[in-house]
């Protein structure tokens, strides 16, 4: 169980991060044009 | 098959870079010369990336290929993505200072994580060289093994440096669906390792400590009485332990043989020369274990060779562990010689079970213990010619001794490919 709640804690930051980041990208883009 | 598979891995891995160089070589529009370099970076980081892949070690992977061949393409990728990392770093220019900078110190550290893992923690250089191996051994005592590990963490931090140079320059960043594989690369890899250290542990084979007894003067025999029995124990294998709730002792992870082929009580045989190992004189009975495993090869080897060629283990001191549980599982249905080499009379504290399995082989198992090492016109004594043309060969013991073993055996006509080994230190 703990683990589980583990995993579902670490699933959420990675796809977080994967958000925050794809943000972060669109403004590089912007930024290059 | 072996080798097939071994290749297959090796492709693999190599071959991890590809979608993102494929990805970048479609969206970018930057001169040709100036792309090549850029892919040589992209190459080099993803291959650092790979390489931390490897360091988490599956259980299945293991059993494909082996943990020998994990580790040695995990320092070989790390070699190979120092050297792109270098020709990218000399031929490619940025206008970000920050960048500059950040790419710089990812290489550096990174050159310093990987010259020191070569000599610390491969035996690379430190089981070729005799007289390396006498300056590890004396700078061990001011990097203890746990120093080591921690700084060879370092290799988490160029990869978070490199990361945010990508980020910063403009002829990558502006390109948004690579960018986006990218970060799916780095933040796969990350989460993978912290799933293998933070949550993978959680799901280990959990026992007790039931018997610690000194074996010799510098061996000690632990038991572990565990918590349910572990169906996938095969004779030979070995497990990572980490002892818990002993601050004196550590939570490292270390990799012991399986002594004997009991699935419900494991008993290990330690030779305490190590730092870690003689901590390990004052580990109690009652003591939790954490077991991370069982890794190993030898069975399936075993398995797959014929059941009437002769199985030869050569063990050189605590070496002998694993082919003990070899021993036992074998030594009433196939043709056996074990040839055990310890350093003092007293520390050949097995013979007397050996003896038993002897006793009880029906004529199949031989035994030879000896205090020192075996030469070559003894083994052409003790072996005859049938075995050296088909028998499978087990060989385990220190680093150095089991180079030393294998040359032996090349010289005496034995085939590599029936060689098979595993180092006690790594």
């Amino acid at each position: 169980m703990k683990a589980r709640i583990k995993l579902a804690v670490l699933l959420t930051l990675v796809t977080a991060a994967l958000a925050v980041l794809a943000c972060v990208n669109l403004l590089h883009v912007r930024d290059s044009l | 098959v072996r080798t097939f598979r071994r290749l297959l891995f090796w492709c693999v891995t190599i071959l991890f870079p590809v979608p993102l160089v494929v990805v970048y070589h479609a969206v970018a529009r930057e001169p040709d010369q100036l792309k090549f370099f850029i892919t040589l970076g992209l190459v080099a980081y993803s291959w650092w990336l790979a390489a931390v892949l490897l360091s988490v070690r599956p259980v299945w992977l293991e059993r494909l290929v082996g943990l020998p061949s994990i580790y040695g393409l995990h320092g070989m990728l790390g070699v190979l993505a120092i050297v792109l990392a270098f020709v990218h770093r000399d031929n490619s220019y940025s206008g970000n200072q920050l960048a500059v900078v950040l790419g710089d110190w990812g290489y550096y550290a990174a050159l310093v994580v990987l010259c020191y893992s070569v000599f610390f923690l491969s035996g690379w250089l430190v089981d070729r060289v005799h007289i390396l191996l006498t300056v590890k051994r004396g700078l061990e005592t001011l990097f203890r093994h746990q120093v080591s590990v921690w700084l060879h963490r370092l290799n988490l931090v160029v990869i978070v440096m490199i990361w945010l140079h990508a980020h910063l320059v403009v002829r990558v960043n502006q390109y948004f669906w690579f960018m986006m594989l990218f970060d799916l690369y780095t933040l796969t890899v990350l989460g993978i390792y912290a799933w293998k250290k933070w949550i993978a542990p959680d799901g280990y084979t959990t026992g007790t400590i039931s018997v610690s007894a000194p074996l010799g003067a510098s061996s000690r025999r632990i038991s572990i009485s565990l918590d349910q029995p572990e169906s996938r124990l095969l004779p030979g294998d070995f497990f990572f332990l980490r002892f818990e709730g002993d601050p004196a002792i550590g939570r490292e992870w270390h990799p012991f043989s399986v002594t004997d082929d009991d699935q419900q009580t494991v008993t290990f045989t330690i030779r305490q020369h190590g730092d870690y190992t003689r901590r390990l004189t004052g580990v109690r009975v009652g003591t939790r274990v954490r077991l991370e495993g069982p890794y190993g090869r030898f069975e399936s080897i075993v398995q797959r060779h014929d059941g009437t060629a002769p199985l030869v283990l050569m063990g050189m001191g605590a070496g002998v562990a694993p082919l003990l549980s070899l021993a036992a599982a074998h030594h009433r249905t196939r043709p056996l010689h074990v040839l055990w080499a310890v350093r003092e009379p007293d520390h050949a504290y097995y013979r007397d079970l050996l003896e038993q399995y002897r006793a009880a082989s029906g004529g199949r198992m031989q035994v030879t213990v000896q205090v020192g090492r075996f030469r070559h016109a003894q083994l052409a004594d003790l072996l005859p010619a049938e075995t050296i043309t088909q028998g499978a060969f087990f060989v385990v013991g220190p680093n150095p001794a089991v180079l030393a073993t294998q040359r032996l055996l090349r010289r005496l006509g034995v085939a590599s490919r029936r060689v098979y080994q595993e180092r006690l230190t790594m």
